[in-house]
């Protein structure tokens, strides 16, 4: 009886220090956000369309991943521009070992990795949109095109405008956006800004094989505004017809990435579901 | 949702399988029914709105099945069309809002489904329902009682608050869970309470999660620049777990008792309290000592930023989401003209005092008649806390994201908020047949605070005069008049009711409330009320036809706005 009690007590207690969450300060953050000092082209609405993001989760030590790759590749010379990849190196294969001695691990990538419940299928895979396809995020390579097209069906809802300036003096990249909404939507949105890096070399297992050059694609670098973005307004509500300014800096110096080959990927999405609306890519420079 | 349907049917099988026995050995069915309707018209003078449905109605029905210890339950409202003041505060929709299964016996009790509960006063958990007003925070989820000696009382809650009509539950990222803990030595130990003696401590922890996912923009002042700055509160810096304790004691000799309740809350920046990072804390202690002809009490509470709720963004204006209760310890009264001036709870603010003597002069003297005469002195006095801001607080020109301000414990504010000074009398004579209530109160009242509207300090006399008379065993009459002297808001009131009764069935009655001191002549507008109730039985029909102006209404310092109104009126309540 003696011991029941103890346990019980064990139990109330570590219940009690888990459920508070004390907060040390300082509470505020300056936003980051910059001045849109830059003119963006009119906007034609009839020709805006839907495109579609793939975040594929990969990692150099596995195996399987390369057919993820391959996969994409094929997609992208199916739909052009208008899908989106990102690449995540994630979980057990993203660890660097002496004979993998990248770390092309990030941030946002572990945060969207957990967020996503990617571990259950592992990687390779996908998710598309932020959306899910017969209950889940995560998709095995062979389900990745029915996701898309289907995603490519729905309607626009926002326009994303994105212009780079990059100054080479301070190596700063500046992300200007606009986002123009074309019907209600009745949610709040925000935007995330990310970098990948295409085209660096470095070893990769492939099957049985470890290739010391293998070119490595549209890899996740980091963000300018966190994993899940800001809102596009005061409190991430927005009208029809409304157009919505956002620009973030980002210091490019001693990141080891290379600049030429750096993309700026914008992705609008719904606050609460976190559902992609609009993503938009372009080079840095 | 699959919990919800599986609960509900299993439910519905119990109360089919029992309807067919009826009151048999296999338990029995109870419930209650009420419909509460009106036809409105629009009127321009009290800004009664037009209503394009005309008629709106709120409707529930509660089912209960008992048999031993086990007990099921549900509750279908229908308020898809609700009365205006309730659409008011979005409480509109129909479903089974409530449905619950029970089972108890001498050690334990569980229930699974919806279900209230309370610990102590309420300062870190109120799950209630007040139909009146439209709260019904009542928690989807599990409870456990356990009784494992005798004295001794352990609690356990886990569940989803109720949002009025928004079932979504799988979609919420928010719950409550709470462990009380009482010790009433005066039933644990015989030879306290033989002594007489009533003594017990209590305790209670409770803390809600919600997610918290998305940076919050706040903008300040930059103290040097004098510039607006736009800054962010990252989401990991707003707290997921919030947790609330208290420890309470009462105690009890003879006539005297003693009660209190001291609760403290830990950051919590919300909606209510301007996202301030500040500690809560609430304090109540009450002392009393009765005797016959003689008693009296004396509260002093104090409560600090522990306005609680499920959902960080929820607004100070509604009473939805409340997770805990701070009560008004004020005297409260029925007086029609004291109605909208009735003291708010003040749970992010509030220190203040209520004192109350009772004293009969007694029966067969010369003053006091045959049958004595009852005197009531009241006086309660309210303040908001000290506020000493932060530097960040004072530097920002705001308190968002801040620690917000200091607050010594015992300092009163320098805002007064409510003060009653009253005094009243009852009395009865000619063979009881008669009884005279006389009562007058000075209130003062913060109309800009405890209502919102920017307004000078309200000061009203109130005089009410009572007359009640049997006329038989079947008839009664009673006639109440009020008089509001005031300047303030809108002016002096005169109020007059006169009620026939026929027992056991009809009650009949004529009420007037008239603004005849209201600055702008136009409003010295006469709020009539005719009404006619049946009562039969459990069943009440009750019609009603009149103007109600626009206000407040306030239950337990709890209170929501009523909009002005005009129409005819018909309720029907019945149980079973």
């Amino acid at each position: 009886m003696k011991k029941l009690n103890h346990i019980i007590i064990l139990i109330v207690a570590t219940v009690l220090m888990a459920s508070c969450d004390k907060i040390e300060g300082p509470f505020l953050v300056a936003d980051q956000s910059v001045v849109t000092d830059v003119e963006f082209p009119e906007l034609d609405a009839s020709s805006v369309y839907r495109k579609v993001l793939i975040e594929e989760y990969t990692g150099q030590r596995c195996n399987n991943c390369p057919d993820g790759h391959r996969e994409l590749e094929a997609l992208h010379e199916h739909y052009g521009d208008t899908l989106v990849a990102i690449g995540l190196h994630v979980g057990t294969f993203a660890i660097p070992t002496p004979t993998f001695p990248n770390d092309f691990r990030t941030e946002e990538g572990t945060a969207l990795y957990g967020d996503f419940n990617v571990a259950s299928v592992g990687t390779p895979s996908g998710v598309v949109n932020r959306t899910q396809f017969n209950n889940n995020y995560a998709l095995s390579i062979s389900s990745w095109q029915q996701a898309i097209a289907q995603e490519r069906q729905k309607d626009v809802v926002a326009a994303v405008q994105l212009i780079n300036v990059f100054d080479a003096a301070t190596q700063t990249i500046t992300a200007h956006t606009k986002t123009t909404f074309l019907t209600d939507y009745a949610g709040n949105v925000q935007l995330a800004l990310y970098v990948i890096e295409d085209n660096i070399i470095g070893p990769q297992k492939d099957g049985e094989d470890e290739i010391p050059d293998y070119v490595h694609k549209h890899v996740l670098r980091g963000s300018f505004n966190g994993t899940y973005g800001t809102f596009i307004s005061e409190d991430g509500s927005v009208e029809n017809g409304g157009e919505y300014l956002k620009s973030y800096s980002l210091d490019c110096k001693e990141r080891g990435w290379d600049l030429a080959n750096c993309s700026v990927i914008a992705i609008l999405m719904d606050a609460t579901s976190k559902e992609v609306l609009q993503v938009e890519q372009t080079k840095f420079f | 949702m699959k919990t919800r349907t599986i609960i509900i049917a299993l439910m519905l099988t119990v109360f089919a399988g029992s309807a067919a026995f009826g009151q048999s050995k296999l338990g029995h069915i109870s419930g209650d029914f009420g419909f509460n309707g009106m036809y409105y018209i629009p009127d321009s003078i009290i800004g009664a709105k037009e209503v394009k449905e005309k008629v709106r109605a709120n409707t529930w029905l509660n089912l209960n099945y008992t048999n031993g210890g086990f007990t099921a339950g549900v509750r279908y409202e229908f308020y898809s069309f609700p009365l205006i003041d309730f659409e008011d505060i979005g409480y509109k929709g129909q479903g089974l809002t409530n449905y619950f299964l029970d089972y108890r016996n001498d050690f334990i009790q569980v229930t699974a489904g919806t279900f209230y509960e309370q610990f102590g006063n309420g300062f870190t958990l109120r799950a209630y329902e007040d139909r009146q007003l439209g709260i019904d925070n009542s928690l989807l989820g599990a409870r456990i009682r356990v009784t494992p000696y005798k004295g001794i009382t352990l609690k356990g809650v886990w569940g989803i608050e109720r949002k009025n009509f928004d079932f979504e539950y799988t979609k919420r990222h928010d719950y409550v869970r709470g462990l009380d803990g009482e010790i009433s030595f005066g039933d644990m130990i015989k030879k306290i309470g033989d002594a007489g003696v009533s003594f017990s401590i209590g305790g209670s922890f409770v803390s809600k999660y919600e997610k918290s996912e998305n940076d919050m923009y706040i903008n300040y002042i930059d103290f040097f620049s004098e510039m607006p700055v736009s800054a962010i509160l990252p989401a990991d810096k707003i707290p997921e777990n919030i947790a609330t304790w208290a420890a309470r004691l009462n105690f009890g000799y003879k006539g005297f008792r003693l009660d209190g309740e001291f609760a403290h809350k830990i950051n919590d920046p919300n909606n209510t309290n301007n996202y301030i990072y500040k500690n809560g804390n609430a304090f109540l202690l009450t002392a009393s000592y009765s005797m016959k002809g003689f008693g009296v009490e004396a509260s002093f509470i104090r409560s600090d930023n522990m306005d609680f709720r499920s959902q960080r963004n929820i607004s100070a204006s509604t009473p939805l989401l409340g997770i805990n209760y701070i009560p008004a310890v004020n005297r409260q009264y029925t007086y029609a003209l004291l109605g909208n001036y009735t003291y708010a709870s003040q749970p992010n603010g509030q220190i203040g005092v209520q004192a109350q003597v009772n004293y009969k002069i007694p029966k067969n003297t010369k003053v006091g008649g045959k049958y004595g005469i009852d005197i009531t002195v009241n006086y309660a006095r309210f303040h908001d806390v000290e506020q000493v801001l932060v530097s960040d607080a004072v530097a920002h020109q705001t308190v968002k994201g801040t620690e917000g301000y200091t607050s010594r414990f015992f300092k009163f504010g320098d805002n007064l908020l409510y003060q009653d000074v009253g005094i009243d009398f009852s009395h009865r004579f000619n063979n009881k047949k008669w009884k005279l209530d006389l009562a007058y109160n000075f209130i003062t009242y913060n109309l800009t605070i405890l209502q919102g509207h920017p307004s000078p300090m309200f000061k009203g006399h109130n005089v009410m005069g009572k007359v009640s008379y049997k006329i038989n065993n079947k008839h009664a009459l009673k006639l109440e008049i009020d008089h509001l002297y005031a300047k303030e808001d809108d002016g002096s009131w005169l109020y007059g009711l006169l009620e026939y009764s026929i027992a056991p069935n009809w009650f009949i009655s004529v009420a007037d409330q008239w603004n005849y001191g209201n600055d702008d002549k136009a409003h010295r507008t006469h709020y009539y009320n005719i009404a006619a109730a049946y009562v039969i039985k459990t069943t009440r029909i009750a019609l009603n036809f009149g103007k109600t102006k626009e206000g407040i209404l306030c239950i337990g310092g709890v209170c929501r706005s009523v909009p002005a109104s005009y129409g005819v009126g018909l309720s029907v309540t019945t149980s079973f």
